[in-house]
């Protein structure tokens, strides 16, 4: 090897090493969405609380529209009881990955999961 | 200098992420409950107030629509031709001329795969209620008799509808809340907004790109994985929709009953997981999901070809994702 090389055999090993690491990041992150780390919940579209997901806790949310109960845990949320006639925001569980979204349409009242910089999708379209 | 390689490779990773990745600070992105849903207006490239005054104006027109279109108002044009189904043409507003033109032109391309009056089997179904069970056959066929988009008579000159036959409904849940979209994003542009999204449920509305060169990134909810997307579509000045079989739905004896209709069966569409749409207005959009997600992948996919300016990715009933040529590798993450 000569010593005034600039660019070395190794040097191009590593770069197409970290090319193929970002590849494969890249690829990882587009096909399923990032666990999130918080929660977002609105009432009415307007904001209630952001909620640490690596904080475990309940807490009952109520406004004009009635009320409900979010639970915390193992860094997932679910609406655990609500005052609402159908209770659909109570029967889809937890969710825990970013712009995952309960929404409980009669109590106007919505919580998606978010990561701390913003959101990756602008819109999904369901 | 060889540092500079490793320090100008690590600049370039990092650059990849850089624009995009982040919101920025003059994104404004508000939610409101209206047409039974979520609605909301993001804004980008002008100051808050003017953002808002914008949004207000955007909103407070998708509510004037839901009074005009609703389904369950007797005093709405909706439910004023419904009341006078086999009896007499009713005078409505243009915007309900506006809609029904546009829904009969897609019923006569799809061949009523997508329908307007298939009022009568939505109500037998009951979607909209708790209690939800299968229809009896008899009834089912009953209702499909008054289901026929031929018998809706659409005059704009006079601005009247009328229904033939009575007991026909009109029913515009595949297609009214496309065009509030649409007209939302006109009544953005009129208040000087150049770059926003309308999201009306899922139907989407792309006025510009969100910021000069990165145009707005639209997520497809994958049909069976909930906390997942199927892929994402970069979108600038088009509407994108999804008709699939998972947002309403119950399951009895193992078979999924949802929400979509096939107006042929009078029972739930059962050729596809999912449709997505793209088009230029979201009126379109909308209506055409509905179509092809009713088609399935081989005339679903045939009847998207046919209409200018549009592009689908359907999932058909085992999982396998159809693409338009025009679509192919533009879904981001899509497993090809």
């Amino acid at each position: 090897m000569r010593p005034d090389r600039i660019v070395t055999a190794g040097d191009v090993l590593v770069f197409v090493l970290l090319l193929a690491a970002t590849g494969a990041g890249v690829m990882m992150v587009s096909r399923s969405r990032p666990v999130g780390e918080e929660a977002v919940i609105e009432v009415n579209g307007v904001l209630r609380e952001k909620l640490a997901l690596s904080v475990d806790r309940v807490l009952r949310i109520e406004s004009p529209y009635g009320f409900n109960t979010v639970e915390v845990s193992g860094g997932r949320i679910r609406v655990r009881e609500a005052s609402c006639s159908n209770k659909i925001c109570a029967a889809q569980g937890w969710i825990h990955r970013e712009t995952e979204e309960i929404v409980c349409l009669p109590n106007r009242f919505n919580v998606r999961v978010a990561g701390r910089g913003g959101e990756k999708y602008d819109g999904i379209t369901r | 200098m060889r540092k500079a390689g490793v320090v100008l490779a690590m600049v370039l990773l990092v650059a990849g992420c850089g624009a995009g990745c982040r919101e920025s600070s003059d994104v404004h992105r508000r939610t409101q409950y209206l047409m039974g849903t979520v609605v909301t207006i993001t804004v980008a490239g002008v100051g808050g107030d003017d953002a808002d005054r914008a949004m207000n104006a955007a909103f407070e027109e998708i509510r004037r629509l839901e009074g005009i279109l609703t389904f369950f108002s007797e005093s709405s044009d909706l439910g004023r031709i419904n009341a006078a189904a086999g009896e007499r043409p009713v005078g409505v507003s243009a915007e309900t001329i506006e809609v029904l033109t546009e829904a009969r032109r897609i019923s006569d391309a799809s061949g009523g795969a997508f329908d307007a009056t298939i009022g009568p089997l939505v109500s037998l179904w009951g979607f909209e209620v708790k209690e939800r069970f299968v229809p009896p056959k008899e009834e089912i066929e009953r209702a499909r008799m008054l289901v026929d988009w031929r018998k809706m008579a659409v005059d704009p000159e006079r601005r009247t509808v009328r229904l033939d036959r009575k007991g026909m409904k009109v029913d515009l849940g595949g297609i009214a809340k496309g065009y509030a979209a649409d007209r939302a994003a006109e009544v953005l542009r009129q208040h000087g907004v150049s770059r926003a999204l309308v999201a009306v449920a899922g139907d989407i509305r792309a006025i510009g790109e969100k910021s000069p060169g990165v145009p707005w990134h639209v997520g497809i909810q994958h049909p069976r994985d909930p906390g997942t997307v199927l892929g994402s579509l970069r979108i600038a000045d088009r509407s994108v929709s999804t008709s699939g079989d998972y947002e309403r739905y119950f399951i009895e004896d193992d078979v999924r009953y949802h929400h979509i209709l096939d107006p042929a069966t009078g029972r739930s569409a059962a050729a596809s997981r999912s449709a997505t749409v793209l088009a230029p207005t979201t009126i379109l959009s909308d209506a055409l999901s509905t179509a092809a997600f009713v088609l399935g992948p081989e005339k679903g996919i045939a009847l998207v070809r046919s209409v200018p300016g549009a592009e689908a990715v359907i999932v058909d009933r085992e999982g396998r994702v159809h693409v338009t040529p025009g679509l192919a590798g533009k879904v981001e993450g899509l497993a090809s």
